[in-house]
């Protein structure tokens, strides 16, 4: 199954939807920042994460971008940070 | 078809459950966030800090968890609490119902158990298995010439060997699951915990002795076991090839535990009708 890597990012400025989207993305997320999640995701479920956060937000006053990153490019990270992988297997140790 | 999340002792990390997903700590790295949803099985590999959180999540999403260490002399495997019975458990006595059903299955497992031990001998003995097609091959046969092959200590061999069946055998406890098979009610190993399982994984040796070969055929090169006053056990790297090779085979095992279910509800039918 091909997997896309997607960056979405959200301002949203009441709590209670801040707290839904957040508990949502960190279903589907397996790295990111505190509001910017790293999502490898099929095109299936890319269509039911857009469905279920445009049911969770307000049109009229939050914001959300999912920005579908190139496959062949490479991330520069510093500090703490970590290349985004969709592994075949997770091995932690 | 989730994937397998490892989770070993090494580097010391923590692991709690965050809403739908873990978040796993380790010195010297960022956290990492792994959904549950992504996971089909989880292994544990000894001394590890997780919260009873992560438990409860991964039984919520019907994924097994096998705890174990690299001895594999504690092992335990969690699978979630259901207060009804199995769906097929009703159908599925009917392997005890009889002397004859009894017999007829364990027939039924003894043959796909011989068809993987003998692809095993045919894949390193080439030039002694017409010999053995002709003659006729048995348990006590296989048996001795895995002795012959393995060309390692009985203690060593058990060491790879536990390790690669607990690894098998969380991948068969999650078939049976999502099959809606009783995993514990067994008929080789009836009364037994897990006796399903377990039988399915007896019909399946071949193929984990065929892992076990090849593991140790290169592992004295590079330091994958080691002993420790009185027991074996598998290095970090030891275990690290392990699961390599596993997961590079791991669609093949899943489809061999698939068809070995579908022949068993293949069985169940046709005890139903010779009995109805």
């Amino acid at each position: 199954m091909n997997r896309t890597l997607f960056l979405i990012a959200y301002d949203i400025t009441d709590d209670k939807r801040l707290n839904q989207t957040r508990e949502f993305l960190k279903g589907y997320s397996t790295g990111g920042q505190k509001s910017v999640y790293e999502c490898f995701l099929t095109d299936g479920e890319l269509a039911y994460v857009k469905r279920a956060i445009d049911g969770i937000i307000d049109d009229e006053e939050d914001r959300v971008h999912i920005f579908t990153m190139d496959g062949r490019s490479r991330t520069h990270t510093l500090g703490i940070g970590v290349q985004p992988k969709d592994p075949e297997y997770f091995y932690i140790g | 078809m989730g994937r397998t999340l490892y989770i070993s002792q090494t580097s010391k990390p923590v692991i709690f459950r965050d809403g739908p997903s873990i978040w796993v700590q380790e010195e010297g790295n960022a956290g990492r966030r792994i959904p549950a949803r992504l996971v089909g099985r989880v292994i544990i590999i000894g001394n590890v800090k997780l919260d009873s959180g992560t438990i409860t999540l991964f039984a919520e999403n019907n994924t097994p968890i096998t705890f174990m260490n690299n001895r594999t002399d504690e092992t335990a495997v969690v699978i979630p609490y259901n207060h009804r019975l199995p769906d097929h458990y009703k159908e599925q006595k009917i392997f005890l119902s009889s002397k004859e059903n009894i017999e007829h299955f364990e027939r039924w497992a003894g043959t796909k158990r011989a068809c993987l031990q003998m692809n095993l001998l045919r894949r390193f003995l080439p030039k002694l298995m017409p010999r053995f097609e002709t003659i006729g091959f048995g348990e006590g046969n296989y048996q001795e010439i895995l002795k012959t092959l393995r060309k390692v200590s009985e203690q060593e061999w058990i060491a790879v060997n536990s390790i690669i069946t607990n690894i098998f055998r969380n991948v068969i406890v999650e078939h049976l699951l999502k099959s809606g098979l009783d995993p514990h009610l067994g008929v080789i190993h009836r009364r037994h915990n897990f006796g399903l399982a377990l039988d399915v994984c007896y019909i399946m040796g071949g193929l984990s002795d065929l892992q076990t070969l090849q593991f140790f055929n290169t592992y004295r090169v590079k330091n994958l076991i080691s002993k420790d006053r009185a027991h074996w056990f598998v290095t970090d790297k030891g275990m690290r090839s392990i699961i390599h090779r596993f997961e590079n085979r791991r669609a093949a095992v899943q489809g061999r535990v698939e068809n070995i279910l579908d022949e068993l509800f293949d069985l169940i039918r046709e005890m139903q009708t010779h009995e109805g």
